[in-house]
C-alpha cells in the first residue's frame, strides 16, 4: 500500500512538474493553487478551516476521496490561534471578526507613515520591530509592557504550533494520501510588501508621485527581505513552487510598472530561481499590459495564474512557450454554470491554450467556496477526456539542477560567530551548540517578516 | 495660467492646491472651484476610457478631488448647489469587505452631478432597503469582488424587489460580475469598469 501511495504521489508530483517546466507529461494535470471548494467540501465552516485543523484535514480527506483525479492539494493557510495571539489587524478572519460562513478578507490601512522612507531603507529590521509591528499586531501597540512581552512569546509558541500543524498535515497528505503541495513557501514582490501592510495602495500611490525616489530605494531594500522570507520559508527539497500573490501591479500604467514594480520583482524571483526553486504566481487582476516582462525571466521556472479579469488566450500569446499559464473558467461558471457550460468550456481550453501542454485549468487564481460539485466534476472529466496527451508517459519528478544549487545563507539578527564571541569558547561540540542557535534565530527572523503578506 | 480643470486632468496635486488657493483670493465662489474640478475629474475618466490612464490614476484623482473638497468644505453653501441629476444609494454587499472599485465610482458619480449615498462596505440587505426608502433614490449601486457572495448579491436585490413591486428602482452591478451573475442577481445591469457605470447611471436618468 505505502509503495502504491509513493507511486501516486511522484505521478502527480512529475506530472505537475513536467507542466511547469514546459515538458511533455501524460496529461494536464489538475493542480490549482487556491482550492477553496476543497476546504469546505464536507461541510465545515470557514472558521473552521482555520481554527480546527483536524476538522479541515477530514474535509480535504473526504474532497480527495470523491475527486481522486485532483493532483496537488494546498496546505499553509492562516492559523486563527497565532493571529490572534498577536492581535493580527491586517485580517478579518472567519468566526471572529465575520460569520463562521465568510471568507476571510484583507484589511488594507496605512501602518507606515509617508514619512518613514528612510527608518526602512536604512535599517529594515528596527523599521518592522520598532514601527510596524507594534501597529499591525494590537497585542503589541504597548512595546515594553508585559502584555506586548506576552504577545511576543504567544506568537512564537503559536507559530511553532502552526508549523508542527502544517507538517504533519504534509506528511499525512503525502505518506497517507498521495497528495503533493502546489506551492510552499511565500513572499510578496518588493512593491506589494511596501504597498499592502505598510503604506496601503492609496498612500503608495501617492508616493509615487510625491517621493519616488524612495520608493524605489525601498522597493530595493526588500529584495533581500523578501528573497530571505521566501527561502525561509520554501520547500527544503525544492520540489514545490514558492508562492507569490501579486497585488497591485493591475493598478498601475505600463510605465509606473516598469519603473516601481518590476524590476525589484525580477530580481527577487531571479534570486530564487538561481537558488533552484520554481515559483507559482498569481497574476492578480488584469496584467495584460504587463505579462510581456514575464518573458525575461528564465524559461519554465514560473508557473503564472491568470485571474478572471485577465484574457487566457492573450496570455497564451503572450508567453506562449515560455512559461507556463493557469486559468481560463469564470469563477462564475463554477457556481452558476452548468456541467454542459462547464465541459464545452474545457473543451475549448484543451483545443487551444493547452493543446502543446504548459497549461492548467483553473479559476481566476482559485476554486471558488461555493462551486457546485456537478460542475468540478464535468471539469475533471472533461480535463481527462479532452487535456490527455499521452498516456504512455509515466510521470516521474523531476531530479537535477535543483538539487545542485545551493540554498545562500539564511538572516539572522545575531549570528553565531557574535555569540560565539561573547562565549569566549565552547567547551564540547560546537556544532550542537551552533545549529540550534542558528535554526531559531533564522525562525525568529523570518515570524518578523511573515507579517508583510 | 493653467486652468484648474486641466490641472487636476493631469493629476498635477501641487498645482490643483496652490490654484484653488488663488482662486479663493481672487474671490472666487467655492461652488464654482468645484465645479471647475468636477470638469477636471470628467476629463480623467475620459483619459481613463480612451487608455490613457489606469485604475491607479482613478484613485489618485480622487484622493485629489477630496483635497480639494476638505479645503472648501467649510465654505460651501449647500442651498446653492445645484439640483443633482439623481439620487444613487451605493455599497459593497454583505460578507464583502472590498471598497476600491466602489469609491472610485462614487468619485467619478458625484462628478457626474448624481447624489450617492455611501453605505460602506459589507452592508446587509436591509440596510440598502432603508437608505433607498430613506433617500428616495432611484438607482442602487452593489459592488461584489468576491464569488462567495454571489448569494448575498441576489437576496439583496431580491429584497429591493419585493418593497419596490413597480421596479421603479434600477440596480446596477460592478465588480468581479457578468451576464451570468446580473441574471442570478436580477439586477438591471452590470459593469466591470467605473466610467461605464456612470454611462449607464446617465442612461437611466434620461440624460445621454
Amino acid at each position: 500500500m505505502a509503495d502504491e501511495i509513493k507511486q501516486l504521489f511522484e505521478k502527480r508530483l512529475g506530472r505537475y512538474q513536467a507542466t511547469i517546466a514546459l515538458e511533455k507529461t501524460d496529461r494536464m494535470p489538475i493542480a490549482t493553487g487556491s482550492n477553496y471548494f476543497a476546504e469546505v467540501y464536507s461541510g465545515n465552516t470557514k472558521q473552521e478551516t482555520i481554527y480546527d485543523s483536524e476538522k479541515w484535514l477530514r474535509a480535504e480527506e473526504a474532497f480527495i476521496r470523491d475527486f481522486p483525479e485532483v493532483d496537488v492539494l494546498r496546505n499553509n493557510r492562516i492559523w486563527g490561534p497565532l493571529y490572534d495571539a498577536v492581535g493580527c489587524k491586517t485580517y478579518k478572519l472567519p468566526g471572529r471578526d465575520l460569520s463562521p460562513r465568510t471568507q476571510f478578507q484583507f484589511v488594507e490601512d496605512e501602518y507606515m507613515k509617508a514619512d518613514e522612507y528612510d527608518v526602512l531603507i536604512n535599517n529594515p529590521l528596527e523599521f518592522m520591530m520598532d514601527r510596524l509591528l507594534p501597529r499591525v499586531l494590537g497585542e503589541l501597540a504597548e512595546p515594553g509592557s508585559i502584555r506586548a512581552r506576552m504577545a511576543l512569546l504567544k506568537g512564537g509558541m503559536a507559530q511553532v504550533m502552526m508549523s508542527q500543524i502544517m507538517r504533519n498535515r504534509s506528511l499525512y497528505l503525502e505518506q497517507k494520501l498521495g497528495m503533493p503541495q502546489p506551492m510552499t513557501g511565500f513572499f510578496l514582490a518588493p512593491f506589494d510588501a511596501l504597498a499592502d501592510v505598510m503604506r496601503g495602495l492609496r498612500g503608495v500611490l501617492l508616493d509615487i508621485y510625491r517621493q519616488p525616489d524612495k520608493v524605489l530605494e525601498a522597493c530595493d531594500v526588500l529584495v533581500d527581505e523578501m528573497v530571505n522570507l521566501a527561502l525561509a520559508t520554501a520547500d527544503p527539497l525544492k520540489r514545490y513552487p514558492i508562492f507569490v500573490p501579486t497585488h497591485k501591479a493591475c493598478f498601475l500604467s505600463p510605465k509606473q510598472f516598469e519603473t516601481f514594480y518590476w524590476p525589484s520583482f525580477k530580481k527577487t524571483m531571479e534570486r530564487l530561481i538561481e537558488a533552484g526553486y520554481t515559483i507559482r504566481a498569481y497574476l492578480e487582476g488584469d496584467w495584460g499590459h504587463h505579462l510581456h516582462h514575464l518573458l525575461e525571466l528564465p524559461r519554465g521556472k514560473v508557473l503564472c495564474d491568470i485571474d478572471n479579469q485577465g484574457d487566457i488566450f492573450k496570455a497564451k500569446e503572450i508567453l506562449g512557450n515560455h512559461l507556463c499559464i493557469a486559468g481560463g473558467i469564470p469563477d462564475s461558471m463554477f457556481i452558476l454554470g452548468t456541467p454542459q457550460e462547464m465541459r464545452e468550456r474545457v473543451k475549448l481550453l484543451c483545443e487551444t491554450v493547452g493543446k502543446d501542454g504548459g497549461f492548467i485549468i483553473n479559476g481566476g487564481c482559485n476554486i471558488p467556496y461555493d462551486t457546485k460539485p456537478e460542475n468540478y466534476r464535468a471539469m475533471i472529466d472533461a480535463i481527462i477526456e479532452y487535456g490527455t496527451y499521452d498516456s504512455s508517459i509515466d510521470p516521474k519528478p523531476l531530479t537535477g539542477q535543483a538539487e545542485e544549487s545551493e540554498t545562500p545563507p539564511l538572516k539572522m539578527v545575531t549570528p553565531w560567530e557574535v555569540k560565539l564571541a561573547e562565549l569566549g569558547d565552547v567547551q564540547g561540540d560546537e556544532n550542537l551548540i551552533r545549529k540550534p542557535w542558528e535554526l531559531l534565530e533564522i525562525m525568529g527572523y523570518t515570524w518578523i517578516w511573515q507579517w508583510v503578506l | 495660467m493653467m486652468s484648474l480643470a486641466r490641472a487636476i486632468s493631469d493629476l498635477n496635486e501641487g498645482l490643483v492646491m496652490d490654484l484653488v488657493k488663488h482662486r479663493l483670493e481672487m474671490g472666487a465662489t467655492p461652488l464654482d472651484i468645484v465645479e471647475e474640478c468636477r470638469t477636471g475629474m470628467i476629463e480623467v475618466g475620459e483619459r481613463y476610457s480612451r487608455g490613457e490612464y489606469f485604475l491607479g490614476d482613478l484613485v489618485l484623482s480622487a484622493e485629489i478631488f477630496q483635497g480639494v473638497m476638505q479645503v472648501l468644505a467649510p465654505a460651501l453653501d449647500k442651498k446653492t448647489a445645484p439640483k443633482p441629476l439623481g439620487r444613487i444609494v451605493f455599497g459593497t454587499v454583505e460578507g464583502d469587505i472590498h471598497d476600491i472599485g466602489k469609491n472610485i465610482t462614487i468619485s467619478l458619480l458625484r462628478c457626474h452631478g448624481f447624489e450617492v449615498q455611501d453605505l460602506g462596505v459589507n452592508v446587509p440587505p436591509d440596510k440598502f432597503v432603508h437608505s433607498l426608502n430613506e433617500t428616495g433614490a432611484s438607482i442602487l449601486c452593489l459592488s461584489i469582488l468576491l464569488s462567495s457572495c454571489f448569494e448575498a448579491l441576489r437576496r439583496t436585490v431580491s429584497l429591493v424587489r419585493l418593497f419596490d413591486r413597480e421596479k421603479k428602482i434600477k440596480i446596477l452591478i460592478g465588480g468581479l460580475v457578468n451576464e451570468k451573475v446580473r441574471e442570478y442577481s436580477g439586477a438591471d445591469g452590470w459593469v466591470t469598469d467605473a466610467r461605464r457605470g456612470v454611462t449607464i447611471c446617465q442612461k437611466w436618468m434620461g440624460v445621454l
